[in-house]
């Protein structure tokens, strides 16, 4: 398939060896997550193993669009066991952008496979063919901002700044190409180094793989870094069709610097959000730009002028600028300091936003400090400068003090003191699924939930999220109109979920319906190939509605096809691509219920059930609606509804899962699938494996 | 910025009174040298018809994606390849705004050692043209003092080493995209300036002023950009 | 002053507290007291926090200025629900002339951040106020 480069390199650490896969092998998976799982799934026998088992695989898989003009495909898929969820290890993903997938490209390389377990700290040096294990004693314990400062100067021989820039690699380069471009390094920082269940993996100053802690997987394999830099070319199939998409989704799609319009709908999704809306910056008042991955059309991160919180996005501020806030009266410096520390020393930010949180009001209820049931030594009375995150993240990443039970992550951390089912009961500890925090939840905008229980983490998937809450929450809460009717809405999610046509009705009924199954389905199936396996970014795609498009609709399905056909030169269709994701995802389900998972687990905390969505008791005065309006259809009527007091019912949630799993075509008793569906889809293999293991019934 | 003409009258009085020139507006101070050569320097070379348009870039503006790299490498080679790019950008994620990154463009030299150096005639003024300075890749025959020329006075050398057709590569102006449909050259279109999703590229057919290696002084922020909340002085 | 801007003037009117109420109205409750602060993001979630004081409330309704908002780049919103709060200074603080006011005040409106504005414009002359009262006895 043209887009690719043909190669998929296997790193053998405890050989200290390499060896190639022919990407051909497993085409019919495409990319990223897709071809992760199939590799992954035939390069671990016994998938039962712990995250930390030297036999565990960390795959690295970019796709045919990585390095291509397709807008905001800068991304890479990482797939392997991961020692964050809880009870089970599940096999999961990640995902981090920036220039390294492009970059893996460029050096010849479809993906990476990352094997066994080197005896001593290990860092990887690709440049083209040449793959070199190389000695990473003197970068241990640097954090990852140290590391690839380290490893840029040692492959490129040249100073750092761009104001002393050189052509690289000039003496191979009459042959093999020449380079300005810094090779990319991808790191782990102490978090990682030590074990930790939130270590990531860190590239350049603020991308990073944080959920899944395959940071941690890394340094158990005493792996530092890997180092790519690459002079070859992409081959495309369609080179003038490429452009010519491009300029059309530019001029139809994207925010438009003469016409900004950054209230419609808040200014952050979908393909048309404004530059820099991800990112921290001017809201302390500095001066910054813009900063895009590789391709990327609408540059979400910022560069400041202090550098502090340099292509930090989102949660990587997110989980310190409250406390800035309450502390300072305003957001300052210290949250990007905070966001900083969290890229150097390779710290997963959702552990720290939850935990500090959780932390908090533990201490306030007296239960942790010095002296207290939970002995913890932190200074409380920073909190809100960078010197509380600092102190914090020390601690857990060389597990000292309290950090050594927090980093067990928060789940076990709670298990030790003896806490966790009270607290996931009451809320106070808002872990709702498989051990992750809670990030959009399910009483209110079910799919977020149901799409996460159904599979391993936090999806972290905000396709409907913008448009069917945020966008509406927002107006709401202004007293303004939401920037379509939600009749209009459904019928435009209605027409562009292709092929299972998904209304998004969220009242009371329908968040069990089958409707709502055929929702989450296309949820699943779309995310795991046109988005996890292709690598569009999640800033940017699925795109209903777009201030910019034609009839405020937004370029799916027509954008995710047309760029991947004009570089692969196929000429499949939306739905086509639609039956890839299924089977990548039955594939997963497969993974899942070989590592012995059974729909009796696929249940919420207990909060979920038995507290409305305003969250932990706090005090009386702390429960009250909080706006989340959501579309609904009620008595034949579309309307946008508040839906914030609910609750789950526990026994309606089932039903609906059984609902689910039929229309997946899976065990109902057992959720596994059945041995037909994955025959239909070609896994037969997987079947059989299924069967010798007695998880097919 | 001066015209094409003014600049020509300039030359008729010796070129180190035409640059003196017009270095004497806002930026006398700034301006020591042009095009990365000394004045002296500048006097003793061959003169040659400038340009009919130039690229202009905004290094506080530009985020960084690639983009028209990614462009510039399909619309004449017909693949990806950031080495194939006829502008260069890149970045030091990790030093402060507005430092930790350039985009590195051909100028279109007045005075182009690049021509100067090429011993075939392969790399020339073309006056079919708007006089952009182009290889004909028939007739390099790849000695590359084009681009060790470049480099003398351009860091790093903006004509470029194309290692998998192996000819020298700069910038057309996008005079020859046989994989682009759009018209290209100094009247059409450039891939660069049309994919560059933030419009941090643009071209024009006034003879920039130039300030030694930081390029050109150029603003192309406006009104809008500041709306976004990104500075525009 | 225009007649209109005299009755604008009056809304925000409030009358000195004793020193008792003043004391009451500026300390930092126990945490079984607090009110909870909603942080809405639109890529983060929802997440609570417990707000002890009046000066706390105003913080937190501070960092997320109306302003910012609009230039569509700070895309969160600092929520405490009016009715919510004005019981709770009603309850816990016992001040139930900033209470009223409140609730008088934010019934004209239905856009949060002008809400937000107002409250916060309340709670400020009330904190200058009885900041003041301690500080001449
Ligand atoms: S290649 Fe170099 S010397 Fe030639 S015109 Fe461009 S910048 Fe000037
Ligand atoms: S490499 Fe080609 S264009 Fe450059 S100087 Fe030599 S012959 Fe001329
Ligand atoms: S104008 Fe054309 S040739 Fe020159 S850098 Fe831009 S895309 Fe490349
Ligand atoms: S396309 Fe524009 S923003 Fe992107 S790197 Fe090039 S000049 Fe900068």
């Amino acid at each position: 398939m043209k887009g690719h480069m043909g190669k998929i390199l296997r790193l053998d650490l405890t050989n200290l060896n390499t060896k190639e896969i022919n990407t051909s092998e497993y085409e019919e998976f495409v990319g990223g997550h897709g071809l992760g799982s199939a590799i992954f799934f035939d390069a671990v026998k016994d998938k039962t193993i712990s995250a930390f088992h030297p036999d565990n695989v960390i795959t690295m898989m970019t796709s045919p669009l990585c390095g291509t003009l397709a807008p905001a495909t800068g991304r890479i898929e990482l797939n392997g066991i991961s020692p964050q969820p809880y009870p089970t290890e599940w096999y999961s993903r990640s995902n981090f952008g920036g220039r390294f997938s492009a970059m893996l490209k460029y050096a010849g390389y479809d993906g990476i496979v990352i094997e066994g377990k080197a005896d001593k700290p290990t860092w990887i040096n690709i440049v083209n063919e040449d793959v070199e294990f190389k000695d990473a004693e003197s970068l241990w314990g640097l954090d990852a901002w140290e590391t690839q400062e380290e490893i840029w100067t040692d492959v490129s021989g040249n100073s750092t700044s761009v104001d002393e820039r050189e052509w690289y690699q000039t003496e191979r380069g009459r042959d093999e190409g020449r380079t300005t471009q810094k090779p990319a390094v991808a790191t782990i920082g102490a978090a990682g180094e030590n074990k930790t269940r939130s270590g990531a993996i860190i590239h350049d100053a603020g991308n990073g793989a944080g959920n899944a802690a395959f940071g941690s997987v890394w340094g158990s394999k005493n792996l530092k870094a890997i180092s790519v830099l690459g002079t070859k070319s992409v081959e495309v199939a369609n080179p003038s069709a490429l452009l010519k998409s491009r300029e059309w989704a530019e001029d139809n799609y994207n925010n438009q610097e003469s016409d900004p319009k950054p209230n419609w709908g808040s200014g952050v999704g979908a393909f048309g959000g404004v530059p820099g809306a991800e990112g921290f910056g001017n809201i302390a008042e500095e001066q910054v730009r813009p900063q895009g991955c590789v391709s990327c059309h609408r540059c979400t991160r910022k560069r400041t002028e202090s550098g502090h919180g340099n292509e930090s996005g989102c949660v990587d501020f997110l989980f310190y600028d409250v406390h800035d806030e309450q502390k300072h009266g305003g957001p300052t410096k210290e949250t990007a300091k905070a966001g900083d520390l969290s890229q150097r020393y390779g710290i997963n930010v959702y552990f720290l936003e939850e935990g500090i949180n959780y932390l908090k009001h533990l201490h306030e209820r007296g239960i942790l400090g010095e002296g207290k049931e939970i002995e913890a030594s932190l200074p409380w009375d920073e909190l809100g400068n960078a010197s509380f995150a600092k102190e914090l993240i020390y601690k857990v990443s060389n597990k000292e003090g309290i950090g050594e039970d927090l980093a067990m992550g928060l789940p076990r951390a709670a298990k030790k003191w003896g806490r966790l089912e009270q607290d996931l009961n009451s809320g106070l500890l808002g872990l709702q699924y498989w051990g992750y925090p809670q990030h959009y939840d399910a009483r209110t905008e079910v799919e977020w939930g149901y799409g996460s229980i159904l599979g391993e983490r936090d999806i972290n998937e905000h396709d409907f999220n913008w448009v069917v809450y945020w966008q509406v929450s927002l107006a709401k809460l202004f007293g303004r109109n939401p920037p379509v009717k939600a009749e209009k809405l459904a019928k435009i999610i209605k027409d562009k979920t292709i092929p299972y046509n998904a209304v998004p009705n969220y009242s009371n009924e329908g968040i069990y319906s089958k409707n709502m199954a055929k929702l989450v389905a296309w949820h699943r199936h779309y995310t795991r190939f046109w988005k996890q396996s292709l690598q569009y970014c999640d800033w940017a795609y699925a795109d209903f509605l777009n201030p910019y498009g034609p009839e405020t609709r937004g370029i799916t399905p027509e954008g995710e096809t047309r760029f991947f056909n004009a570089v692969t030169g196929k000429d499949i269709s939306f739905k086509e691509g639609m039956e890839i994701g299924r089977k990548i995802w039955n594939l997963d389900r497969s993974i899942w219920a070989l590592q012995g998972r059974h729909r009796d687990q696929e249940e919420f905390a207990g909060y979920t059930y038995d507290v409305a969505s305003w969250g932990p008791e706090i005090s009386p005065h702390a429960n009250y609606e909080v706006p989340y309006y959501m579309p609904v259809k009620e008595d034949g009527e579309w309307k946008y509804k508040n839906v914030a007091s609910r609750s789950l019912d526990k026994e309606k949630f089932n039903e609906w899962k059984t609902k689910f799993y039929e229309l997946e075509g899976w065990n109902t008793e057992t959720g596994r699938p059945k041995r037909e569906t994955l025959e239909n889809l070609g896994l037969g293999k997987v079947a059989d494996e299924l069967e010798q293991k007695n998880k097919i019934e | 910025m001066v015209n094409r003409r003014d600049f020509l009258k300039g030359i008729a009085g010796g070129a180190g009174a035409a640059v003196a020139g017009f270095a004497l507006g806002s930026l006398t101070d700034t301006i020591e040298k042009a095009e990365g050569r000394s004045f002296e320097e500048i006097k003793t070379m061959v003169e040659t018809p400038p340009s009919e348009a130039y690229l202009l870039v905004d290094r506080e503006k530009c985020a960084g994606c690639r983009s028209c790299m990614l462009a510039c490498s399909l619309a004449h080679e017909g693949k990806e390849n950031l080495s194939l790019s006829r502008i260069q950008v890149f970045e030091d994620p990790l030093a402060g705004f507005p430092d930790d990154l350039v985009q590195e463009q051909c100028r279109q030299c007045q005075y182009p050692e690049c021509v100067a150096a090429c011993p075939t005639g392969a790399l020339s003024v073309d006056e079919v043209n708007g006089n952009v300075r182009l290889v004909d890749e028939e007739k390099c025959i790849g000695c590359q003092r084009c681009i060790e020329a470049c480099d003398q006075i351009n860091n790093p050398a903006r004509a470029a080493w194309n290692h998998e057709d192996e000819y020298s590569l700069k910038c057309d102006l996008c005079i020859d995209t046989p994989h682009w449909e759009e018209n290209g050259g100094p009247d059409g279109k450039q891939a660069c300036v049309e994919i560059c999703p933030v419009n941090a590229i643009k071209t024009t057919d006034q003879i920039p002023v130039q300030i030694g290696q930081k390029g050109y002084k150029v603003n192309l922020r406006g009104k809008n950009w500041e709306k976004l909340g990104f500075p525009s002085e | 002053m225009l007649e209109k801007d005299k009755k604008k003037e009056k809304d925000f009117n409030l009358s000195k507290p004793s020193e008792e109420q003043a004391k009451k109205i500026l300390s930092e409750v126990g945490y079984g007291d607090k009110i909870a602060g909603v942080r809405m993001h639109a890529m983060a979630g929802n997440t609570k926090e417990p707000l002890g004081s009046l000066r706390e409330v105003d913080n937190f309704l501070k960092a997320k200025a109306p302003g910012k908002l609009i230039k569509g780049q700070t895309s969160s919103v600092n929520y405490i629900d009016p009715n919510a709060l004005s019981s709770w200074i009603k309850e816990v603080l016992g001040d139930s002339e900033l209470a009223k006011k409140i609730e008088k005040n934010i019934d004209k409106e239905d856009d949060y951040r002008k809400q937000a504005k107002t409250i916060r414009k309340l709670i400020e002359k009330r904190i200058k106020q009885s900041r003041e009262l301690i500080s001449e006895n």
